[in-house]
């Protein structure tokens, strides 16, 4: 490593002196070719960036090397996959010019300015020193030797990329190499060198083969996808997801970007396109087609129930009022957006926007989902009749009947939860099935009557003597349990 | 602080002060006075490696947090950005240089990615014209020392990237931080890799260090066997409610970067505290690994014999006395006053926050699901939950885990379940679902003999024939759940404390079966499951057999008796919790190893789902 060190700093030596070669040329002089000035270009960034020792082998011009092997090298020492020799080619010289030029330029003025400094010396020293034509005779010779022997292959070339050291993608003009390359990169699992040669792939062979030697390496299709989506490229993505049938992927990637617009009508358009685009024709996607359904569908309700409700609240109306609205319901989840129906518009007629049981109609709830809300809501507004509507079933013969699909224990944890009073709590305590499970939850949410009643149910005298030496004294409870300890005509258990 | 190890740790102040002095060189790259601009995420780890007074020193004029929404920014005439290698962060460095470059501000910029330049960056910066105004360098930050005992590579995004991206750009650094690590402690003689992303890094690893395998003398080198673990493996175990104090304590107030900041409702003052939590605190170490319901009487009966020591004062008889008093101990009272304050304040509110969620229910359905039985039951525990529209991360929590333990959850049950999430926590969800089935996490047993989780790749021919899933299967083969009920938490005899005695850490099960078996070997039964298989390398040979490293199919290992094999160190890809840090260092106790634990980030439930999850709208 050390005699490779002293051979570059020989050989930067000899770069200071075909610097003050080309120097001779005016670079801002039409004359100049624009070869000459994109390699003066290329061969000075060289200088201010690399010291290494491989690339200085080839990054040389005005030489008498085959032509061959110059457009090899040069292309070589640039040292940056993204460039591309074939579209400058194609580009009409003056424009090529001014590029090289702008390039120059920021080079000279920015990033060189150390390495300018830095190498004013050894330039003097070289310049003053004689022109040892046998020297450098000497060292193109070794150079052109060098740049022969040299092959540049696969493996070097990733573990140079794996290494962090300077290496270049584009003496690699061949396909087979190109994959080699790739499969190099995927074998020794460096996502950095697979991304990288999966971009220069993509720039120097034509799409159709660069998708086909795509679809032959899954490793390298997610470095292409994960590379897509970090760069924002959501058009590509798609396209590439759908070549390779990924459509779930391609679809929730469509959703992704539906839900991401800025306001809510685009969102909704946008929702609805992509449902028409991506899900409805997809028969393995049914069911998300029917959830981005539901999800255009909620935006289209809360759309003109927040423009109605946002003026009427201006407008000052008392249920807004009493109950002020905290957050717009646009973008609410539909639980949230149910609740909120069931809050201010509980009456409203179901051909309504606002209509909770159009909601609930419309999104296919279940009972539980849509009683739980409810109740909850009622509970909260203290509508008491509305909870027991809400909780009866008419039977056959038209008899009605206390029910509850979510069971009556929980109607009493949302009553205890929304502070519903003890009358009412007692009354739905008292329809839970199983008494020890009603004393065990009236004891819970302490329901003294509650609990002595179904003692005494339960003929249990020794629990309820305990139980009421803990009630207040006056308290109903007590004056209940009293009572029954007195009684005679309870057959107490023994 | 600069002991040379503690009890048989190697000593991992070494790394802060490589990457301390790795820092500083690379700050004097540029000369004179200039402006540090700091990605987010980088701000606390540098805080463990450098001191702002260091940075000032060496010409920091003023820190900014990098914010990528800022078109332009302001400061002086150089300009060092420290960033992790991101093209939309490079974007946005692009876009301030251009602005400068608009209004003819001349400024010197630097860019500094942690831990390495990536192609993609380097390419936006060229394709945004800006390459030739910037210098371009490394800060090979890997592991940040968070303890004597934990090394993190603080890269949350390990997660996203490589298990639901199938990106492997981050196994370089991992490998890379076993490289370093290792020319420092030597070389590790025992490879075990559990796991695809392990076996990744063991060949990067190898690829990158040129082992030259003959000449070595294992044993004078400090650490004697590397476990790397997938997270993959086991996504079970970070799911679990925690229960020691510090994951607690990470899962309520979220620990960073070996940091915590108590808020006034802890402390009991008007401003928050900040604490390391490290073994330097003694009173932290001594409750840290504690099963919760042990911590606050420990932390009271502290209390009480500081208070003695207080009262000491009170009898004291000299001058002399006093001052002494005064100089040495009162200073350490009241630091430990204090430290035992913030602690028992944290104690309060985990014990709130838990009494007040009906945890106790929540645990009752996370251990069934673990034991597999009740399904019914739970499922309707989660729906009441969805009913409820209770925390949704709890939720989903319960989701996956209904899922992992059954391969899958039937398909009518997780169309229902997904729907009836989507309808209680917004339809932007479908997008987190989609993220879980191709994590493997949520799946619907349907599908999943196709495209399916990892577990189910392996299992899913097997799991047909026996109608018991694999991660059942596991829980037997292992006998992850413990049978007995009453299990000493004060006194454990077992990793399975950590969970209340209700199930011990898969991840940590794998570790302590591969050293006590030395190897894979009569592991198949086991390894079978496992997704992503597993690997060995034994390069402790003998130094007449220069081979390159042999497979070590016989499992034998002969220098377990040395004393510096019993140094293990266990990587997590993909992040571990403080609940597997703590069961591990438990085993080490029980069976004399000196675990070190490094991952690539430490996660808990919430962080690791977070991560992969769609954000609401609002």
């Amino acid at each position: 490593m050390s005699s490779l060190r002293r051979e570059s700093q020989d050989e930067e030596e000899y770069w200071m002196k075909s610097r003050v070669n080309k120097s001779k040329f005016n670079l801002f002089d039409d004359n100049v070719t624009v070869e000459n000035a994109e390699e003066l270009a290329k061969s000075k960034k060289l200088l201010t960036q690399f010291e290494d020792d491989d690339v200085d082998t080839v990054n040389w011009d005005d030489t008498p090397v085959s032509s061959v092997t110059e457009s090899s090298a040069i292309s070589g020492v640039t040292g940056r996959v993204s460039f591309t020799p074939s579209s400058l080619e194609s580009v009409t010289p003056t424009v090529q010019y001014s590029k090289s030029q702008e390039k120059l330029h920021s080079l000279t003025s920015s990033s060189s300015a150390r390495s300018l400094e830095d190498e004013i010396p050894s330039f003097i020293s070289t310049s003053s020193g004689s022109k040892n034509l046998e020297e450098e005779i000497q060292y193109l010779k070794r150079a052109l030797k060098k740049a022969r022997e040299l092959k540049f292959s696969p493996e070097d070339t990733i573990r140079k990329m794996i290494l962090g050291e300077p290496y270049s993608l584009e003496v690699f003009r061949s396909k087979e190499e190109k994959l080699q390359l790739l499969d190099k990169a995927i074998q020794v699992h460096d996502g950095n060198a697979i991304t990288a040669v999966i971009l220069f792939l993509r720039q120097t062979i034509k799409p159709s083969l660069f998708n086909l030697e795509l679809q032959r390496r899954p490793v390298a299709i997610n470095h292409y996808l994960s590379y897509l989506r970090a760069h924002y490229d959501f058009k590509e993505l798609g396209d590439v997801l759908g070549m390779l049938n990924r459509t779930e992927e391609a679809a929730i990637l469509k959703y992704k970007q539906a839900i991401s617009a800025p306001d809510v009508r685009g969102k909704m358009n946008a929702l609805r396109g992509c449902l028409k685009a991506h899900f409805i024709h997809e028969p393995d996607l049914a069911h998300e087609a029917n959830l981005v359904e539901q999800h255009a569908a909620l935006l289209e309700r809360q759309w003109p129930i927040e423009d109605t409700d946002s003026k009427s609240e201006a407008q000052g109306n008392p249920l807004f009022r009493q109950f002020p609205r905290k957050v717009s319901i646009l973008n609410m989840p539909l639980i949230t957006t149910l609740y909120y129906c069931c809050f201010y518009h509980g009456r409203d007629a179901e051909n309504l926007l606002t209509s909770p049981f159009a909601i609930k109609k419309q999104h296919q709830l279940s009972d539980k989902q849509y009683v739980w809300t409810a109740l909850s809501a009622r509970s909260r507004l203290k509508q008491w009749t509305g909870i027991e509507e809400l909780l009866t079933a008419k039977g056959w013969f038209g008899s009605t009947k206390k029910v509850s699909v979510i069971g009556f224990d929980k109607v009493c944890e949302i009553l205890h939860r929304t502070s519903a009073p003890e009358e009412i709590l007692s009354k739905y305590l008292r329809m839970i099935d199983g008494s020890e499970r009603r004393l065990n939850i009236a004891r819970k949410y302490k329901c003294h009557e509650v609990v002595v009643e179904t003692l005494v149910y339960l003929r249990d005298r020794h629990e309820l003597q305990v139980y009421a030496s803990k009630l207040p004294p006056g308290s109903l409870g007590l004056r209940n349990a009293q009572d029954a300890l007195r009684s005679s005509t309870i057959k107490w258990k023994t | 602080m600069a002991a040379p190890s503690v009890k048989g740790f190697p000593d991992f102040q070494r790394l802060k002060i490589l990457a301390k002095d790795e820092f500083t060189s690379l700050l004097d790259q540029m000369p004179g006075r200039k402006d540090l601009v700091i990605d987010g995420e980088l701000m606390k780890p540098l805080d463990r490696i450098a001191s702002v007074s260091l940075l000032k020193q060496r010409g920091v004029d003023k820190i900014f947090k990098f914010d990528s929404s800022l078109k332009s920014m302001h400061g002086c005439e150089q300009r060092i950005y420290l960033v992790r290698p991101r093209m939309t962060t490079m974007k946005a460095i692009a876009d301030h240089i251009n602005s400068d470059r608009n209004i003819n501000f001349k400024r010197k910029y630097s860019i500094i990615f942690v831990p390495r330049k990536l192609h993609t960056c380097l390419s936006v910066l060229e394709y945004e014209g800006v390459m030739g105004c910037v210098t371009v360098s490394e800060f090979q930050l890997d592991f940040v020392p968070l303890d004597k005992d934990v090394l993190s590579l603080e890269l949350p995004e390990f997660l996203k990237s490589f298990y639901l991206e199938n990106d492997q750009t981050w196994i370089h650094t991992v490998a890379k931080s076993l490289v370093r690590l290792q020319a420092l402690s030597g070389e590790i003689g025992h490879v075990y890799c559990i796991g695809r992303g392990a076996k990744m890094v063991n060949d990067l690893m190898n690829f990158l260090m040129k082992r030259n395998s003959s000449e070595q003398d294992f044993s004078r080198h400090e650490i004697g066997s590397l476990i790397l673990i997938d997270r993959d493996v086991d996504y079970v175990t970070p799911l679990c409610s925690q229960l020691t104090y510090e994951g607690l304590l990470d899962e309520t107030f979220g620990i960073k970067c070996g940091t915590i900041e108590f808020g006034p409702e802890v402390t009991g003052k008007q401003q928050s505290a900040k604490l390391l939590l490290n073994s330097d605190d003694a009173i932290f170490e001594d409750v840290r690994n504690r099963h919760f319901s042990n911590v606050l009487g420990y932390l009271s009966s502290k209390a009480k014999s500081l208070q003695q020591d207080f009262d000491k004062r009170h009898g004291l008889k000299s001058v002399g006395d006093m001052k002494d008093f005064v100089a040495n101990e009162l200073r350490r009272l009241k630091e430990q006053k204090s430290v035992l304050a913030n602690h028992i304040g944290a104690c309060e509110q985990i014990l709130g926050k838990k009494t007040k969620g009906g945890f106790e229910d929540y645990l009752q359905t996370e251990h069934s699901l673990l034991e597999g039985s009740g399904l019914r039951d739970n499922v309707n525990f989660i729906e009441e939950l969805l009913f409820k529209q209770d925390n949704m991360l709890k939720t989903l929590k319960l989701i996956c885990l209904l899922s992992l333990t059954q391969n899958g959850i039937s398909p009518q049950t997780y169309k229902s379940l997904k729907t009836q999430y989507l309808q209680s926590h917004g339809f932007e969800q479908l997008v987190t679902f989609s993220n879980l089935k191709s994590l493997g996490i949520v799946t619907d047993q349907e599908t999943g003999s196709q495209a399916g989780t990892p577990l189910n790749k392996v299992a899913s021919g097997m799991a047909a024939m026996t109608r018991r899933s694999t991660f059942q299967s596991l829980c037997k083969k292992l006998s992850l759940i413990p049978k007995s009920d009453d299990i000493d938490l004060k006194n454990p005899t077992d990793m399975s404390y950590v969970f209340s005695g209700a199930y011990t850490p898969l991840s940590c099960k794998l570790v302590e079966q591969v050293l006590t078996r030395g190897g894979f070997t009569g592991m198949e039964e086991i390894t079978k499951y496992l997704p992503g298989g597993v690997h060995s390398e034994n390069h402790v040979k003998a130094s007449k057999d220069h081979s390159t490293p042999v497979k070590d199919k016989s499992g034998k290992s002969a220098r377990q008796d040395r004393p510096v094999s019993k140094v293990v160190l266990v990587y997590f890809l993909g992040g571990c919790t403080y609940s597997e840090i703590t069961a591990l260092r438990f085993l080490g106790k029980l069976k004399g190893y000196i675990f070190v634990i490094a991952t690539t980030a430490i996660i808990n439930s919430s962080t690791m789902l977070e991560s992969v999850m769609e954000k609401p709208p609002i």
